[in-house]
């Protein structure tokens, strides 16, 4: 699935539009597989420890913890395994879609934006300054959204332009200049035009089922199942205790393996696409110095998203950092990419210093920022 | 059927699929360009909607500025009137330089940035004047993609019979662009 990125940006942008449609059906499926393998797992872990609690004593002894691994692979597998795949495979699917459909406002209810509000000062620029890029790109207006949080950063979403929402938090509206804010805005509305957002808003909502799910299945596997007919009163407590350790140990292996498959595809989201929203950002700003600028703030700041593993960092315009920050970066760093706005604009740019002191923007031909 | 036939029918199907392709790609571009340029005509009327109020909050207190302010009022009324594309062209430009000049002057006045009425209404024309810029950019984006089309093969074999034909960009006169690079200097005395 980890596609190896060109070298080159593409610039072209039907050809970013076919690959984005493409990958998220590839994601749709790939992910559906992994949930399918989960499914298979859980059901045949619900049919075997009903098994192990409801074998009498003397058929117990003859199951070992190799037999009881060994069941996991054996064919035709267990009705409640074949069950338990089917369901999650429906469930997949079911989930894709509604994510295609309503992606963009499952992602804002989850991290809880608010439609942007026109009698906010800063709020109405923000607004005016989305319909000045849906503009600039021939797109329809995506809907503002905004977040309540002091951190910087912005995302787009949605699985269509027609569909799409541009969400910033409150931290950037009030740092950004309005020159500083078409940059970013235009970095997000180029992830609406070659509909990177329909990807990553799949993957986001994805990812997002699955750490809900590794949740569960944590929970599941620290308190143990406690089955009802259970604690007999005989000696063979013992054995189905241990049994049950193994299953729960299989159970416990896929619930930690399936988030770490997720990521891996997530992170097939090519850090090039960012290259390339930057580069679109300053096609329809025709002002690479506000991106810059903007860059260079959120270089500086020092506010992360609080909540670090979310799955919208995919969809930021910032890294959201946490620890395994370059193992597991969604984005390039910021510097690289400053220095690749810089070459485009053709002129240096010294760094702003903090950015509560930042140098008044320099003055530009065309719109006013 | 011999093979011969069938080949003869499958290049023609082919060229007629490769002509309704290439047809339907132009008329796309072509509607995009019109699309475009409707998009420019509905933020000048945003525009000529806008000013109005904006005259009327800032009368009061733009006593001393009463040339910019003049200017832009009639900059608008011949904008409103202009009959051909040609004169509303020339006329929009002409509006486009007086609210420049505008802008700069109301921005390098404290009391009228803080007073809340005028700020919200600059933040509004600020953003027209932007979207007015943005959508004629997007008008060019629209042609020089039409143009490419038209250019490339083998689309160039049809385009002219199909009655395709280079569209025009909209240029931004010289004298515009100097009217709002060189924003006035405010004296404060």
């Amino acid at each position: 699935m980890t596609e190896v990125a060109p070298e080159i940006v593409n610039t072209d942008f039907e050809a970013a539009i076919a690959r984005n449609k493409r990958n998220t059906v590839i994601l749709i499926v790939v992910l559906t597989l992994i949930a399918a393998v989960l499914g298979y797992v859980l059901g045949w872990a619900w049919g075997m420890l009903d098994l192990i609690w409801s074998l009498p004593p003397r058929a117990l002894g003859r199951l070992t913890a190799g037999g009881v691994l060994a069941d996991l692979f054996h064919l035709p597998p267990r009705r409640e395994a074949v069950i338990g795949t089917l369901a999650m495979i429906a469930f997949g699917v079911g989930w894709g879609l509604v994510t295609l459909y309503a992606g963009a406002r499952i992602l804002s209810a989850f991290i809880g934006a608010r439609d942007a509000d026109p009698a906010n000062p800063l709020e109405k620029q923000f607004i005016d300054v989305v319909e000045e890029m849906s503009i600039a790109a021939g797109l329809p207006m995506p809907r503002p959204m905004v977040v309540d949080t002091a951190a910087l950063n912005a995302f787009a979403s949605g699985s269509s332009p027609g569909r799409a929402m541009v969400t910033a938090t409150a931290g950037i509206l009030q740092t950004c200049t309005r020159e500083e804010l078409q940059g970013v805005i235009g970095h997000e509305m180029s992830h609406v035009l070659d509909f990177d957002v329909r990807y990553a808003t799949v993957v986001a909502a994805m990812a997002g089922v699955t750490v809900m799910l590794q949740h569960l299945l944590l929970n599941m596997a620290r308190w143990g199942p406690m089955p009802s007919g259970g604690r007999r009163d005989d000696d063979s407590g013992g054995q189905r205790g241990l049994l049950t350790l193994v299953v729960m140990a299989v159970v416990l292996v896929f619930a930690l393996i399936a988030p770490l498959a997720a990521k891996l595809v997530q992170l097939a989201i090519s850090r090039q696409r960012e290259y390339l929203a930057d580069a679109t950002s300053v096609k329809l700003t025709r002002n690479p110095v506000g991106l810059i600028h903007a860059l260079q703030r959120l270089q500086q700041s020092d506010t992360a998203m609080t909540r670090e593993d979310s799955p919208v960092a995919a969809l930021c315009i910032a890294p959201i950092r946490s620890f395994y920050d370059n193992a597991f970066a969604t984005h390039p760093p910021l510097e690289d990419r400053i220095a690749r706005l810089q070459n485009l604009g053709g002129i240096p740019i010294s760094p702003t210093t903090r950015s509560d002191e930042a140098a008044p923007p320099p003055p530009h031909h065309g719109p006013w920022g | 059927m011999s093979t011969g036939t069938i080949i003869v029918l499958v290049v023609i199907v082919a060229f007629v699929g490769l002509t309704v392709m290439i047809y339907n790609n132009l008329v796309s571009g072509r509607a995009q360009v019109r699309n475009a340029w409707s998009q420019i005509d509905v933020q000048l009327k945003r525009r000529h909607d806008l000013i109005p109020n904006l005259v009327n909050s800032v009368k009061g207190e733009m006593d001393f500025e009463k040339g910019t302010l003049t200017a832009v009022i009639e900059a608008r009324s011949h904008a409103v009137a202009a009959k051909t594309p040609q004169e509303s062209m020339q006329a929009e430009n002409v509006l486009t330089g007086a609210l420049g000049r505008f802008i700069a002057v109301a921005e390098s006045y404290p009391q009228l940035r803080s007073h809340e009425g005028v700020a919200s209404l600059m933040e509004e024309l600020k953003s027209t004047e932007n979207k007015i810029a943005f959508a004629r950019q997007h008008y060019n984006d629209a042609v020089q993609n039409q143009n490419i089309r038209i250019a490339s093969f083998p689309n160039v074999l049809f385009a002219g019979t199909f009655g395709f034909h280079a569209e025009t960009l909209f240029q931004v006169p010289e004298t515009e662009r100097a009217a709002i690079d060189a924003a006035p200097e405010v004296k404060f005395s």
